[in-house]
């Protein structure tokens, strides 16, 4: 066993806030849920089981995808940065631990992390595709999903953790990148679409470029195509079948590599 | 001063060698210089010298957190220049400030290191007795790290290297912070490992301790070596003793502002302490005079005695010396 994540995981028990984190993890899908399955209900006489598990489960998918999405960063963008804080930097790159097993250690402390939290929701998600309305391996793909974009999340994070001495400007560059990822990027996406249709008519090659550029990497995107094709919804604009969750998962691995790469650069550095 | 003095107190092959070390840091401090050193095994070399003379950055040569722009760190005939992970095996570094993990219990922080250095099962368990037998860990074992004082938080992170066997320990002023009590526990530890035969280097800034603990001393100034010494007769040289005025005396008596006036008028340089004055002479007939100048004074003398040459008058002296040459 790795011994950081060893150490990781006896820290990260005994932490007060982890059990807080959880129970606000738990709170927002119930209450999302809930809220969606009243409006579902509120003034029909009829109502198809299948409606109300899709709009559920898809609650519950985007809830879990749209909380690991900001917390995976937040676990792990101190976990180098913490140990020059607390000056046990030098202790741990004085060890017969590579930089490499450093960097798999702390990952997988974070990302055990992202995993835990992902499995209080699942039974959520699964419950309401039971009703219907939604292929059932749609919640299970959607997980696996969700959870792979959280590695890759995390991974950018730590790398980002190995370039600072402070965690404070490794959080803050770890939101930069989220906040560019998750929001700039869909956004400049959106107006590049919006100028290139007000020009002229867009190739269908054009289209695709944008999408690949800005939107289908998106730590959302795959499950979005995933929901609208296993509720049986028309997919405009995202019509290639399993490429769209392949490009994307495709992407997050990419980064991932990255981010751990950069994570034992950051661990390679001399200490001052 | 040559840069590569290399005095062998202990026969035998030298444990540690240093060659030619030199790293100058990115912003084109150059922090160590041609440095040169062999340490026997068993040995306890004392490395001191102002802030910033680059002792820190010396040690983490040695531990590899450095790259050296220049010559080599031999361990017991291995090359480990500029390799963390080969020389973790060997070398146990506490640097300073030493940095523990608090959130969890003594236990646990013995055995992470035990894991990170592949220590497991009966034979943790084994070191792990004899590491907390030898710093009498047992009652903070399952204590939070982080309710240690200062003192216990060293004497855990020696508990570490105690435990991982590594015949070549670097401390990094082990005693900065702690109290006189404390310090004194720690450094005694320190004699004993030096007695079951580890070999260390130790930077300290407390230099009576280091005097009555090392072997040998080296001091550093601008990176450089100003002196390595040949053992403890670095004390008697009589060059150090001559320039430090033969040595001090100390002059206790009633009425300390009489003798300090006498003392000066006789040309001394008295300095006040508890109780009287102390001034530098160079021989005993000049000791005596001085003596004799307080008395007719009416200091009402009570005591005089000469003071030893101690390890911080010779520092300061040796580095007096390197830096009027």
């Amino acid at each position: 066993m790795n011994a950081l994540f060893w150490l990781d995981l006896r820290v990260r028990v005994r932490e007060r806030r982890l059990w807080v984190i959880a129970a606000f993890f738990l709170a927002m899908p119930l209450l999302i849920c809930g809220l969606s399955l009243m409006s579902a209900l509120q003034g029909r006489e009829v109502v198809d089981p299948g409606d109300v598990g899709a709009m559920v489960a898809m609650c519950a998918i985007y809830c879990q995808a749209g909380l690991l999405v900001i917390l995976s960063p937040l676990a792990a963008a101190q976990r180098i940065s913490q140990e020059r804080e607390q000056r046990t930097y030098a202790a741990l790159v004085n060890s017969p631990l590579g930089p490499g097993a450093i960097a798999r250690g702390k990952l997988l402390g974070a990302w055990t992390f992202t995993l835990w939290l992902g499995l209080l929701t699942f039974p959520f998600m699964a419950v309401a595709a039971l009703w219907g309305g939604l292929a059932p391996w749609v919640p299970l793909v959607c997980f696996g999903l969700n959870l792979l974009a959280g590695l890759a999340l995390s991974s950018l994070a730590l790398g980002l953790s190995g370039l600072f001495g402070r965690s404070l400007s490794a959080y803050l560059a770890s939101g930069a990148v989220l906040f560019l990822w998750c929001l700039a990027l869909p956004m400049i996406g959106g107006l590049t679409m919006g100028l290139v249709e007000g020009a002229q008519n867009p190739t269908l090659a054009m289209t695709r470029a944008i999408f690949c550029g800005f939107f289908l990497h998106h730590p959302l995107a795959p499950q979005i195509w995933m929901t609208m094709r296993g509720s049986g919804a028309a997919v405009t604009y995202m019509d290639w079948g399993v490429w769209v969750p392949l490009y994307g998962a495709g992407v997050w691995l990419l980064l991932m590599w990255m981010g751990f790469r950069m994570a034992v650069r950051g661990l390679r550095r001399e200490v001052y | 001063m040559g840069d590569a003095m290399s005095v062998k107190a202990h026969p035998g092959p030298a444990l540690l060698r240093l060659e030619g070390l030199r790293k100058r840091y990115p912003n084109g401090v150059e922090a160590v210089k041609s440095i040169s050193l062999d340490v026997h095994p068993g040995e306890v070399f004392g490395l001191v010298g102002p802030n910033g003379a680059g002792k820190s950055t010396l040690l983490k040569l040695i531990a590899g957190l450095l790259r050296p722009e220049a010559g080599t760190v031999h361990l017991d005939g291995r090359d480990l220049t500029g390799n963390p992970t080969e020389a973790a095996l060997a070398i146990g570094l506490m640097p300073d400030p030493l940095g523990v993990y608090t959130d969890i219990s003594c236990r646990e922080y013995l055995r992470f290191f035990a894991m990170v250095h592949g220590l497991e099962g009966p034979r943790f368990a084994e070191q792990l007795e004899r590491a907390v037998e030898v710093l009498g860990l047992g009652p903070w074992l399952e204590a939070e790290v982080e309710s240690l004082s200062a003192g216990w938080q060293r004497r855990l992170a020696l508990g570490r290297m105690l435990m991982l066997d590594a015949p070549l320990l670097l401390l990094d002023e082990p005693a900065a912070g702690l109290d006189v009590k404390a310090r004194a526990e720690l450094l005694e530890i320190v004699r004993g490992l030096s007695g079951m035969g580890r070999t260390v280097v130790i930077s300290s800034h407390i230099l009576p301790e280091l005097e009555e603990l090392a072997d040998r001393f080296g001091i550093m100034d601008q990176g450089r070596w100003v002196e390595v010494s040949a053992g403890r007769t670095f004390f008697d040289r009589r060059e150090l003793k001559d320039g430090l005025g033969s040595c001090r005396w100390r002059v206790l008596c009633a009425h300390a502002a009489l003798a300090r006036e006498a003392l000066a008028a006789a040309g001394a340089s008295p300095v006040p302490v508890e109780g009287g004055v102390e001034f530098a002479a160079r021989t005993d007939e000049e000791a005596s005079a001085c003596l004799g100048a307080a008395v007719r004074a009416g200091a009402a003398v009570v005591d005089f005695r000469r003071m030893d040459t101690g390890l911080a008058d010779v520092v300061l002296r040796v580095l007096e010396e390197g830096s009027s040459r």
